[in-house]
């Protein structure tokens, strides 16, 4: 990028263009919102809805969701859905109530069932309920619903049901690094509570990350400050194209903030470019194609970019004996 | 080396013993139970059990059919046994074990699942009246690809193989590397596979007087928990030593296999209350234990291990650690509070932690007798929404956060006479983090909002006293960061199947804490779904989408200061960024028994940075400070999943899916500007790679409660791009057997 470029702003027409797209996308759902809306999940009361009794319905519903027992605390069908007399008459189901997340609430008292956040948030924020991810009629564990067509064998139940949405991130989780998620080693919910507010995590996303990696929580004598502030600086942790999740490949990751081209990096021995000579993509496996030997008192920096930076600062989190994080 | 047939015989037994005790608890409280409960309304218990025996075998294409190198699967999948004819791994894949009520629900429960190689997890649960207690057990192992370092030569005149700066540094294993031919055995004790194995325990136990008839007012939960986990294993470390520790220039750049020996012990309690019908809350302390008990590898030790091709200066301090990982202890509080009234809700919460380290010293330590380190955080959020009336409604959060670091500053000392760390460290760090919007709900299932959110830091920095090291004109940190947000988002449910939800929003950043932060960015994401139903399509079909981009620069990263800088100018550190994504999933039901799905996802980032040069002193070298040339960076990453799955066809359940994914990355660097940075820069770490699984299974019931299933997984992994000397590709078939048996 060079000044002009930089003056004129690469980036600024796709900005533009960005912004159009935006507005006219959330226009048009605006506009066709008004047309003639029709929800599947009436939550609020049916007016003039009567009980009818849980036997009336199992006379139609002789199982549901192919559960014909389910948990006593769920059994009676009008708690939840409210009365079904006009149902049981019309079949139609805008005549019964589908359950909103507050009927959940109303009987899960505070507890550890209860999600005391539950409102706040992406989720609720989205229009979820909780029977989008339970099925109070199941006897699974946690009542989750069940999804396998993710593609992931070997993912628990609860990452497979949030994949069906987040799909970009079932993506990411092929990645060439990627938390343990499709293999069974851990889950969504090891790291993320769907209940609550994101935004307000306790202590901030290093907390999270703690729980696991206390060994590179320190407290540390030299610290890397971004590795301080957030972890998330430098890893993407659902996946990432290169090692260690790290959300850009090495060098670029580092010398996006970081200056190499100094006297010290460039002395350091080894072999690598003389002067300006071209180099080629393909060493070492054709010998033919390696780098050219240094020339003693040339400067060349191939032994910093040919290499991860992180192969010399191997304690780029902190470190107890090295102010330049090498170890 | 054979880890494997210990371990192998250690998880059956441990499987085994687990399962008989599983079943015989089982059993034994089942008569218990069920008189305690028999009356109840709930009725008498069941005994349920069902599970499933897994037999994999493994075949592996050469190279990486050795014990001794980790394939690129074995990251994620150990396989263990792998240089026997026919590796194969065999344990219950789904175990589950429990005294079931009439209405479906445990009262004790027991499930085991293990899908590969030490990869195990084990819950117990209790739920008895207003006593509730939950156990987790976990086991995991988690492999290192053996890239160490990616070199750019693999040998090197006059300096034996794996010891010097720019050789590779790979395990010994014929025909992967080319030339290699010195045994590093003595470096990595002929163990070449590194890898990790986590363990872990947690309990809980929690107490409702609600189920035990006592309404208490106040209290409506007790909770006790605790846990314990092991990480044992080996890490690979690398590292550069000093010219001051190392006589041979040529020996300064080092590997080490690192043995790790870590355990946390965590416990904990807590208790939800209510005040009112409206309020509720929860109040936990915990405390975790963390150390470290394997030693750690000292500049003296090197000298001995491995031999040849180094020495020490003779002044430099032969007990200094490597990696030396502090023993802590945490205390944590949390407090939180909601309130729910009349479609308002309103959330407040305080948490503080204090990590403190405790029990050994480093050397330095010990030696300068500097005092224990510690870091404190605080937070206190404020979370809510409320009705406006007439469809409106008004939420926002605020959030606080202060750090504290309390390291010991006299450590710098101990180190650099220059009184500090080179680069400055945040001493302090108080953040504040908040939004407000206000929303409308034109009509119902729709929500339509405008908002403003802030970002704000302040960073106490501490430089280096002396003349030398990262000073403010310098600094690729500021002390202050401010961003402003603002957006537009909306979600409408329509005609029943289609469903859409956006976000767009806009930043700008008047003070910008890093180089790479965003002093302006566009943003937008979507997602939707249609579906369509039988009068449109033949048979239910719903695709679905998200989609979302960031764009943005930042040109307000100067670097000011006295000194001349290059070209005349003063300059800012240009960067400039693109990351966006999208994927398509369509799914279709053609009958009640098939399902097929497929989804193609693909994403990328683009990253510019500016030719920027400066001639201000930065390090104990002094010299100049720039980056110098017109790094570009770029990936690109695809994945394609399609499947389909027959269920409930007769005795046939059918499942067959298949992954592609490929990832691509390249850094670049324009020539001709500055130095040959740009050059060197192009394709260096260049990722080109493919990942290709096939997944199937076929179950066949053969009579009620036993089902007979056969699996085969394909997985291949192709590095096209090649720039390390260790070929990558990974070619691994599993046959996978099993017979599930429910009770």
């Amino acid at each position: 990028m060079s000044d002009d470029q930089s003056e004129s702003g690469k980036g600024q027409p796709f900005s533009a263009t960005l912004l159009l797209l935006g507005v006219v996308v959330l226009g048009v759902a605006c506009a066709t919102v008004v047309w003639n809306p029709v929800g599947s999940r009436r939550t609020e009361p049916i007016v003039g809805a009567l009980p009818e009794g849980s036997e009336e319905c199992r006379v139609c519903h002789e199982d549901v969701h192919g559960q014909s027992a389910m948990p006593l605390y769920h059994a009676d069908c009008e708690s939840c859905h409210g009365g079904g007399s006009l149902h049981s008459e019309s079949e139609a189901i805008a005549d019964i109530r589908h359950p909103g997340s507050g009927d959940c609430l109303a009987c899960h008292t505070p507890g550890r069932d209860t999600h005391l956040q539950w409102g706040l948030g992406g989720h609720s924020e989205a229009g979820l309920i909780c029977s989008d991810c339970h099925d109070p009629h199941n006897g699974r564990r946690l009542s989750l619903r069940e999804f396998k067509r993710s593609g992931f064998p070997d993912m628990d139940a609860a990452s497979q049901l949030c994949i069906e949405c987040h799909s970009n991130v079932g993506a990411e989780l092929r990645y060439p690094s990627h938390h343990p998620v499709a293999e069974g080693g851990m889950t969504c919910t090891s790291c993320h509570d769907p209940h609550e507010d994101p935004r307000v995590i306790a202590g901030g996303a290093n907390q999270r990350c703690s729980g696991c990696h206390q060994d590179l929580m320190g407290p540390w004598i030299y610290e890397h400050p971004p590795a301080a502030e957030d972890c998330g600086t430098c890893h993407a942790p659902h996946g990432a194209v290169t090692t260690d999740l790290l959300a850009t490949a090495q060098p670029m990751l580092c010398i996006g903030c970081h200056t190499v081209n100094d006297p010290y990096h460039q002395s350091l021995q080894g072999p690598g470019i003389s002067g300006n000579s071209p180099i080629s993509q393909d060493f070492p496996v054709d010998p033919s194609q390696r780098i050219k030997p240094q020339i003693p008192g040339e400067r060349n920096q191939a032994g910093t970019f040919l290499r991860r930076c992180t192969d010399c600062h191997g304690a780029v989190h902190g470190s107890y004996t090295d102010e330049h994080l090498r170890h | 080396m054979n880890i494997s047939g210990t371990d192998r015989k250690r998880v059956y037994a441990r499987g085994l013993v687990l399962g008989l005790l599983l079943a015989f608890s089982g059993l034994g409280i089942s008569g218990q139970a069920a008189g305690t409960e028999s009356g109840d309304s709930s009725g008498d218990l069941s005994f349920a059990a069902s599970g499933t025996l897994g037999v994999d075998f493994y075949v592996l294409e050469s190279p990486f059919d050795n014990d001794n190198v980790t394939g690129f699967f074995d990251q994620y999948r150990y396989i263990r046994d792998k240089s026997a004819q026919l590796p194969f791994f065999a344990d219950f894949t789904h175990l589950n074990l429990g005294l079931v009520r009439p209405d479906t629900t445990y009262l004790i429960r027991a499930e085991r699942w293990s899908r590969n190689a030490i990869n195990e997890n084990t819950l117990l649960d209790i739920d008895w009246k207003g006593l509730i207690f939950d156990a987790e057990i976990r086991r995991y192992r988690s492999d290192a690809l053996r890239f160490f370092p990616t070199g750019t030569e693999d040998d090197w005149p006059g300096v034996p193989q794996g010891l010097g700066f720019g050789t590779t540094y790979n395990p010994g294993v014929p025909g992967l590397i080319s030339n290699f031919t010195t045994d590093v055995g003595a470096i990595f004790a002929s163990d070449y596979r590194i890898g990790v194995e986590r363990f872990g325990v947690d309990t809980e136990i929690a107490l409702r007087p609600e189920g035990f008839g006592y309404d208490n007012r106040v209290l409506k939960e007790a909770r006790l928990r605790a846990g314990y986990g092991s990480r044992t294993g080996q890490r690979q470390d690398s590292f550069l030593l000093d010219l001051s520790e190392v006589a041979d220039p040529t020996s300064r750049f080092r590997g080490n296999r690192r043995a790790i020996d870590q355990s946390v012990t965590n416990a904990g309690l807590g208790a939800v209350f209510s005040l009112g019908k409206k309020v509720s809350g929860s109040l936990d302390f915990d405390v975790d234990r963390f150390s470290e008990a394997a030693g750690t590898v000292t500049l003296g030790d090197l000298a001995v291990d491995p031999a040849g091709g180094f020495a020490p200066n003779p002044a430099a301090t032969l007990d200094r650690e490597f990696f030396f990982v502090p023993d802590t202890n945490r205390y944590t509080g949390d407090f939180r509070i909601t309130r729910r009234q009349a479609g308002s809700i309103l959330n407040a919460g305080v948490f503080a932690t204090h990590l403190k380290q405790t029990g050994r010293l480093s050397n330095l330590q010990s030696r300068y007798n500097l005092g224990l380190n510690s870091v404190t955080t605080v937070s206190a959020h404020l979370d809510g929404a409320m009705p406006l009336g007439s469809g409106f409604a008004l939420s926002g959060f605020v959030k606080y956060i202060h750090r504290s670091n309390d390291t010991d500053e006299n450590s710098f000392l101990a180190l650099d006479p220059g009184g500090s760390q080179e680069s400055p460290y945040i001493r302090k760090r108080d953040a504040i983090r908040g939004s407000l919007e206000v929303s409308m709900k034109p009509v119902p299932y729709s929500r339509f909002a405008l908002g403003y959110g802030v970002d704000w830091v302040e960073r106490d920095l501490v430089y280096p006293s002396g003349a030398i090291g990262v000073q403010p004109d310098v600094s690729v940190i500021n002390p202050k960061s401010l961003s402003h947000r603002i957006f537009l988002k909306g979600r409408a449910r329509l005609f029943r199947s289609l469903q859409l939800s956006g976000e767009l929003g806009y930043l700008w950043a008047p003070d910008v804490g890093y180089p790479t932060d965003l002093s302006q960015a566009v943003s937008f994401r979507a997602r939707g779904s249609y579906s369509l139903g039988r009068r449109v399509a033949r048979f239910p079909l719903t695709v679905s989408f998200s989609g979302r981009v960031l764009d943005g620069k930042n040109d307000d990263f100067d670097l000011p200061g006295p000194g001349p800088v290059s070209n005349g100018a003063r300059r800012a550190k240009n960067f400039e960024r693109t990351d966006w994504g999208y994927d398509l999933t369509l799914t279709a039901l053609p009958s009640a028994s098939v399902a097929l799905y497929g989804t193609f996802s693909q994403s990328g980032d683009e990253q510019d940075s500016d030719y920027v040069r400066t001639t201000l002193a930065r390090s104990a070298g002094g010299g100049n400070f720039y980056v110098d040339s017109i790094p570009h960076y770029s990936s690109d990453l695809k994945s394609l999943i399609i499947g389909g799955t027959l269920s409930d066809f007769g005795s046939v359940d059918l499942g067959l899916s298949a992954a592609m994914t490929w990832a691509e990355m390249m850094a670049s660097g324009a020539s001709g500007v500055g130095s040959n940075v740009g050059q060197l820069i192009d394709g260096a770490n260049r990722i080109e790679s493919r990942f290709l699984t096939l997944d199937s299974d076929f179950d066949y019931s053969i009579r009620q409660g036993l089902i007979a299933g056969l699996g085969y997984r394909y997985q291949q992994f192709i590095d096209t791009a090649q720039l390390g000397p260790l070929n990558l590709d990974d070619t691994v078939h599993t046959v996978m057997l099993r017979l599930k048996v429910a009770l």
